[in-house]
């Protein structure tokens, strides 16, 4: 007995097909994530415990997943507002400025990260301005009613790790947006204006809660991608203990102490971190993917 | 509330979509814009909803005595129902319903239960007392219009203008819902004006019918008056079928001077008489090509003798079993009635 019914079809090769997706996918995804657990599975509960929720752990798990999740808040606004402006406004330079969004997706990491940090850093070109040791807050103050103003500090700071999330999120909510926004017609607007709706109202009871599960989708996307970004965080962060290092970061050297210390199942401190960040993920997720599905519940015919 | 436009005109960049163009619509009549796409109906029916607004300084529109030309369409007082519905997807039919009024200011907003009975009453009115829980998601094309026409009418507009309203339905629930309309607009009496192409649907239930071509008014009149006389070639072709016969023809054609040297009559094809060719005394000689049968209505097309093309010819069923018709019959053609001859074309 075949486990799915046999029914003719036009397209032939499903049988053939399906098994190569599944070897494919266990291949790239499913062996290589389950190696986490097993290598993990070395260590015992004291040990795992130890490894993933040490203070100096706990500590990177927060910057980490607040940093992301306020990037993928920023860029949930702020994308959906550009999404909205490239698809509805025709200007010159539009396709430029397309293409521009797509930038964060195309450039090395590394690359990214070097060019935040020498523009954040106390000598950049924004950095100076803003830094307390930069050629402005160095020299002035700002007294605003009392309250002494001495400056921000963006690069080495976990501000600079929410801004490099920024960065490399934003592709992924404009470009999951502009096509529902395509479709959106401009007839609704005009038939929220001939029922008497000011154009504030067309937007928030029209236009607003038909992009919600788009604006959702394109929020997990840049969460999981600030979740996992390395590469353009290491540069900026500073990597201060207990401050600004970020998970990844703090996977990376529990590899390289263990294999300097030659522990006795090797890099299962790291694994152990990793565990965490994998499971705490897809929790997160799964959640927006409930939300998601809530918030598209009128969809269904 | 009747609805008078002006002089209105309306360019694209270097496109014309009205030229100058007059309307008068008389309070609580139901009137069709009928025209090809392109002839600028809908932008007409836009500038009356103030959707779109007409070039400076070209012309204005006025509802009863009052000048709208500025007021933006939220205050104009029209309901609006959109070819493709544009209902409110995120919303159930009896909050799309509701819309309207939900969005006035607080001083002007019914109070919750006064809407609910509102919905209510027009559900009951669109006949879908039920569904006033579902999502347009969920709903026929049919209901779906349906839906957005009580939404138009929440608002108690002193107009209601529909663009295409059938458009995107299929023949039935279309024939269904046009004499619907008709029967409701009877009941209510509210301003209505439709656009659509097809020339059908406006000759079956509009009181008067504007025929709109290329960014100009072509004819205005009640169905039967614009289908017996129309006043131009264009409203000629595009109102119902019509053979354009090229003269001289063998035998009277009534009213004018046959027979003629040259010039061409518009007759329809059920104001032609057909007979065998054995048993006539007068007529155009010509051959039976093609017999159509299906329908209440046989279509015969019949190939002049001389050479002059293809004239269309409707009979009855009866008659045709009667006289015993077939292909390649020769037979005698006779005018009964033409409905113009000799259009400067």
């Amino acid at each position: 007995m075949s486990l799915f019914s046999k029914q003719r079809s036009v397209i032939p090769g499903f049988g053939l097909s399906f098994g190569f997706t599944m070897f494919y996918l266990s291949l790239i995804v499913l062996i290589p994530l389950s190696a986490v657990f097993i290598r993990t599975s070395g260590l015992s509960w004291g040990e795992f415990w130890n490894a993933a929720f040490n203070a100096r752990e706990l500590a990177s798990y927060k910057v980490t997943f607040l940093s992301s999740f306020a990037a993928a808040g920023v860029n949930g606004i702020f994308g959906t507002i550009l999404a909205w402006v490239l698809v509805r406004y025709p200007f010159p330079g539009r396709r430029v400025i397309d293409a521009l969004v797509d930038l964060p997706f195309a450039l090395p990491t590394a690359v990214a990260g070097i060019s935040l940090t020498a523009i954040y850093s106390k000598n950049g070109w924004i950095g100076k301005w803003l830094d307390p040791e930069g050629v402005f807050f160095s020299v002035n103050q700002i007294n605003l009613f009392g309250l002494k103003f001495e400056g921000i500090k963006v690069a080495y700071s976990a501000l600079g790790i929410f801004v490099a999330m920024t960065f490399i999120g934003l592709p992924f909510v404009v470009r999951t947006l502009q096509p529902v926004i395509e479709e959106l017609e401009p007839e609704l607007e005009e038939a929220a204006s001939t029922l008497g709706a000011s154009r504030l109202q067309a937007l928030y009871k029209v236009i607003l809660p038909q992009l919600v599960p788009a604006v959702l989708t394109g929020f997990a996307l840049a969460f999981a991608r600030a979740l996992g970004e390395y590469g353009s965080i290491v540069f900026i962060s500073g990597n201060q203990p207990n401050k600004t290092e970020i998970t990844p970061f703090r996977i990376i050297t529990k590899l390289e102490e263990s294999n300097a210390a030659g522990a006795a199942v090797p890099y299962a401190t790291a694994t152990a971190v990793a565990v965490v960040m994998l499971v705490a993920s897809f929790v997160l997720l799964f959640l927006i993917n409930l939300l998601q599905k809530w918030s598209r519940r009128h969809q269904e015919a | 509330m009747s609805i008078t436009a002006t002089n209105i005109t309306k360019t694209f960049g270097n496109y014309t979509a009205l030229n100058a163009v007059n309307l008068h619509v008389p309070s609580g009549k139901l009137i069709a814009l009928l025209g090809p796409s392109g002839s600028g109906k809908t932008t007409l029916l836009r500038i009356i909803a103030g959707l779109e607004f007409a070039d400076q300084g070209s012309g204005n529109i006025l509802f009863g005595d009052e000048d709208v030309t500025n007021v933006p369409p939220g205050k104009r007082g029209v309901g609006f129902v959109f070819q493709h519905y544009a209902l409110f997807r995120h919303l159930s039919v009896a909050e799309n319903i509701a819309f309207g009024l939900k969005v006035r200011k607080r001083a002007e907003r019914p109070d919750k239960a006064t809407i609910a009975a509102r919905v209510k009453e027009l559900l009951h009115l669109i006949q879908l007392e039920d569904l006033g829980g579902r999502y347009p998601a969920q709903l026929s094309g049919g209901q779906r219009q349906r839906v957005a026409l009580a939404r138009a009418l929440a608002v108690q507009p002193k107009v209601l203008l529909l663009d295409e309203p059938f458009g995107a339905l299929d023949a039935k629930v279309r024939r269904d819902l046009r004499r619907w309309l008709r029967n409701f607009h009877d009941e209510i009496h509210l301003t209505t004006v439709f656009v659509t192409h097809d020339q059908e649907e406006a000759l079956e239930i509009a009181d008067e019918v504007v025929i709109m071509n290329q960014a100009r008014v072509e004819q205005v009149g009640i169905p039967q008056e614009v289908y017996d006389r129309p006043t131009t070639p264009f409203v000629h072709k595009f109102l119902g079928n019509v053979n354009q016969i090229v003269l001289p023809w063998s035998g009277l054609i009534p009213g004018t001077n046959v027979p003629q040297e040259d010039g061409i009559a518009f007759v329809r094809p059920h104001d032609i008489e057909l007979v065998h060719f054995n048993t006539g005394r007068d007529g155009d000689p010509a051959q039976v090509v093609d017999i159509h049968a299906a329908g209440p209505v046989a279509k015969v097309a019949v190939k002049r003798n001389d050479g002059k093309g293809i004239v269309d010819v409707e009979l009855s069923r009866a008659y045709l079993d009667q006289i015993r018709l077939r292909e390649g019959d020769h037979v005698l053609l006779r005018v009964r009635r033409p409905v113009a001859t000799d259009y400067a074309i």
